[in-house]
């Protein structure tokens, strides 16, 4: 057996999608390859988010074998006399033996007294290395993207026009030390043209490190001199070892605190070739805003990691940076000036939005349309209103809950002509809910309108549901309010004919309906104090 | 670095690597995909390279000249190399080292950001390119310009000129960048912003945008109709302006939600339709570049 090798590098793929496709890739190649009556041994995959690389141990040849090649059945191969028929002749010498070397045997093993002839074809086994352009083109080829995209490219593989995730700009391709040769071409005119990537034994390092030095491109000979070379040029190949740097890097950064890492470290892997974890320092002067805020613009558009200091504030964030951060502090000087910037726009629009209490906007909501058929978010919020008191009269609730969910229902959707929320819309709920706790509305009031987007995702528990028949005042308030707002856009949208089709759901219809019914049935007692 | 000298540095790269370089379209546009020499140029088989600056009017993240990083009207510079090179996104490394940004210590990354154009009927993959967590370009692989399939794909590149401004000078608040020495945007521009964000969220006269994005669209349709044809070019004229009214009306709070898709969706219709007129008046000139070898 030999090591086979494929480097496939490429520019650079969505994080999201590489551990997919290196499992893809080892699907498909053992696939391919024993429909090419090969074997693998050792499949081993890895990537980076330039790279996708498989190694494998083949055998040098296939191994020969037999293949069965059926003839007439034997009451047409003879005539009445025994003789052999011409169809007898015609197939053994199409098969280049004489008619007595045939076999008979019964085609359909449930009738063993119907014979056929038949041929046992020897077939010599072929080189691996013959075999592989075709197995490769039809590895790459079955490589499922999320999304593809045509970078002209053309394959010969009889089916012409290769998109694929990214552009591909080299591949390694070696079985046993050697270069396999294999080329993909340019997609001009609709037919092939010139050559665009040719396989080779060159991989490539970093593209920026070591300094001076970025983009070298060594030979190498096996995956081990593949992850070993490139770990001299700033690439660490295994997924894993990214993950174990990634996680000292965090641990020495968070001194050891709890953090939430809202799944980024796993992200942070597939981002960077050579992660490095930084450190830098959020501002006294913004530490005070609420931690939605913060983690918003760090989490959520920055990829950051925010952690909290002794005070419980988050004080410092973590972020991953593709390199050695042998210039850090410029980086982080970087880093810091654009995560400033955004939360100097969001204490701006706190401060502006805190100047008018939140029930004042409910009127503002006039001017804004919810959908032409349906009036504007103020008919909403009636209607939201309307359906919390039929609820009451249903007697789902009553006394200070039925009071506080038609306040809560009132100034639901108040926070959507704050500066905040058209600033970041994923705030929407959770701004209302903080205004409203800030301006002395009682937590239950404040707590349903910060979660009546809830539950919003299809899975059942991905997000807190409610309870009309338990103890807790909150759980009722926020039930209602949050199924009085998913049953008006319910009835409105079905009402104006604008059901969901199969693949069409602009307006979260299937979202609204799956949220409405998880708070019927009462899967969870109370909306969850973060979320 | 001044940002006029920065333009002056990208110019002269793209300049060196065989691109044309452009002047802006004068029309009000909100990106520089909307100049002819993007929204045309990347439609049909002909190799094209081309470099040029493009003011871009967003009249919805207007603010009165009042915060540090958002403004009505911005520059970018835009590339398009049709079709992209093989070790375009190393030409564009290079044009940063060439304004000063030295990659290999700093962290520059492509991340994954896929651009959509619904007015054009345009889209494309690509990345946003973050320099230490700022994004200061796009980069973009087209596959779709005027609801056709492109073939050959066009590599764009657009630059935030002030975004990378700011970086290289070391400027917290746009309004303090150096345009040139001694002139700071503030010079330049403050007025305007504050005149122009105004007018977009106050005092455009809603009708009055109503009914200019209407005769647009009427407009541009009925060239598109003409005998003889030739007359692509003002139909999408008339595209654009159809476009910037109704950014106006949009920043000015006069279209509601379900309005608003069927307006994009008319622009599109004519931008599509502009795309297809010209793919079929260049067409025969198509057949014989087609045949022409691979740049």
């Amino acid at each position: 057996m030999a090591e086979l090798l494929i480097e496939i590098g490429f520019e650079e793929m969505p994080a999201p999608w590489l551990e997919g496709l290196a499992k893809q890739l080892q699907t498909r190649f053992v696939d391919a390859a024993a429909r090419e009556f090969l074997e693998p041994k050792e499949v081993r995959f890895a990537w980076t988010p330039r790279r996708l690389v498989l190694a494998a141990e083949l055998d040098a040849r296939q191994s020969d074998r037999e293949e069965p090649v059926w003839g007439p059945a034997l009451k047409v191969a003879k005539d009445v006399s025994g003789a052999w028929t011409a169809a007898a002749q015609g197939f053994a010498k199409k098969n280049g033996v004489a008619v007595d070397a045939l076999v008979q045997k019964p085609k359909d093993e449930s009738k063993p007294g119907e014979l056929n002839l038949l041929f046992v074809k020897k077939v010599a086994g072929r080189a691996t290395s013959e075999l592989m352009p075709g197995l490769l083109a039809a590895v790459l080829r079955g490589l499922a993207f999320p999304k593809r995209m045509s970078w002209d490219a053309w394959l010969e593989d009889g089916k012409g026009a290769f998109p694929f995730g990214r552009p591909i700009r080299w591949l390694v391709v070696l079985f046993d030390k050697k270069v396999v040769p294999f080329t993909i071409y340019a997609l001009e005119a609709g037919a092939k043209g010139a050559l665009v990537v040719e396989s080779g034994a060159a991989t490539r390092g970093h593209r920026f490190l070591p300094k001076g030095k970025g983009g070298d491109r060594p030979a190498v000979t096996s995956f081990a001199s593949l992850r070993d070379t490139l770990g001299k040029c700033f690439v660490i190949l295994e997924p894993g070892e990214r993950t174990t740097r990634i996680a000292d890097g965090v641990k020495a950064a968070s001194k050891g605190a709890a953090f939430d890492d809202h799944g980024l470290l796993l992200e942070w892997r597939d981002l960077v070739e050579y992660p490095t974890v930084l450190v830098g320092q959020v501002p006294e002067e913004f530490r005070g805003l609420p931690s939605e805020v913060l983690e918003t613009v760090l989490v959520h558009h920055q990829k950051y990691i925010s952690l909290r200091g002794a005070s419980g504030q988050i004080d410092r964030f973590a972020a991953v940076v593709n390199g050695d951060g042998a210039a850090g502090e410029e980086i982080v000087w970087g880093m810091e000036r654009v995560v400033v910037a955004r939360l100097r726009d969001a204490s701006f629009f706190l401060a502006e939005d805190r100047k008018r209490p939140l029930g004042e906007r409910v009127a503002d909501l006039g001017g804004v349309t919810f959908h032409q058929g349906l009036g504007t978010y103020a008919d909403k919020s009636a209607r939201m209103v309307a359906l919390v008191e039929a609820m009451g009269r249903r007697g789902l609730l009553a006394g200070e809950s039925l009071a506080a969910a038609k306040e809560a229902a009132r100034l639901a959707k108040a926070d959507l002509v704050t500066l905040m929320v058209r600033e970041f819309p994923e705030l929407q709920g959770v701004m209302g809910g903080i205004y409203l706790a800030g301006s002395g509305a009682t937590s239950d009031v404040a707590t349903a309108v910060r979660h009546h987007y809830h539950p919003i995702a299809v899975e059942p528990e991905a997000e807190p549901a409610a309870d009309f028949a338990g103890k807790d005042a909150a759980a009722r308030v926020f039930a209602a309010v949050a199924l009085a707002d998913k049953l008006d856009t319910l009835a409105g949208y079905f009402g104006l004919g604008e059901s969901p089709t199969g693949s069409r759901d602009p307006y979260g219809l299937r979202r609204a309906g799956q949220g409405a019914s998880v708070i019927t049935s009462g899967r969870s007692i109370t909306p969850a104090s973060e979320h | 670095m001044t940002l006029q000298e920065l333009v002056f540095q990208l110019e002269r790269f793209w300049s060196e690597r065989g691109c044309l370089i452009h002047q802006p379209w004068d029309a009000e546009v909100g990106a520089g995909t909307m100049h002819p020499e993007t929204f045309f140029r990347v439609l049909g088989p002909k190799s094209w390279r081309v470099g040029y600056v493009q003011p871009s009017r967003r009249p919805g993240d207007g603010r009165y000249g009042e915060n540090p990083n958002r403004l009505y009207k911005h520059e970018q510079f835009q590339v398009i190399l049709k079709p992209p090179p093989d070790d375009i996104q190393d030409l564009y490394l290079a044009s940063l080292t060439a304004i000063g940004i030295d990659p290999s210590v700093h962290d520059v990354r492509f991340e994954e950001d896929n651009w959509e154009s619904p007015t054009l009927g345009a889209w494309g993959i690509g990345w946003q390119v973050l320099l230490d967590g700022q994004e200061i370009t796009q980069f973009t692989y087209f596959q779709q310009a005027g609801g056709i399939d492109l073939a050959p794909i066009s590599g764009e590149i657009t630059y935030g000129l002030e975004r990378i401004a700011m970086y290289l000078q070391e400027k917290d608040d746009v309004y303090d960048l150096e345009w040139a020495r001694g002139v700071l945007y503030r010079d330049v521009r403050h007025e305007e912003e504050f005149q122009l964000s105004r007018y977009s969220f106050e005092l455009a006269d809603v009708e009055l945008h109503r009914r200019i994005f209407e005769n647009a669209l009427a407009e541009g349709t009925r060239l598109l109709s003409i005998e003889g044809g030739r007359a692509y070019l003002p139909a999408y004229d008339w595209t654009l302006k159809s476009s910037h009214a109704f950014n106006v009306l949009d920043a000015r709070g006069a279209i509601s939600v379900s309005e608003r898709a069927g307006m994009i969706l008319r622009i599109r219709k004519l931008a599509c339709a502009v795309a297809k007129a010209y793919v079929d008046a260049v067409a025969p000139v198509s057949a014989e570049a087609a045949e022409a070898p691979r740049g």
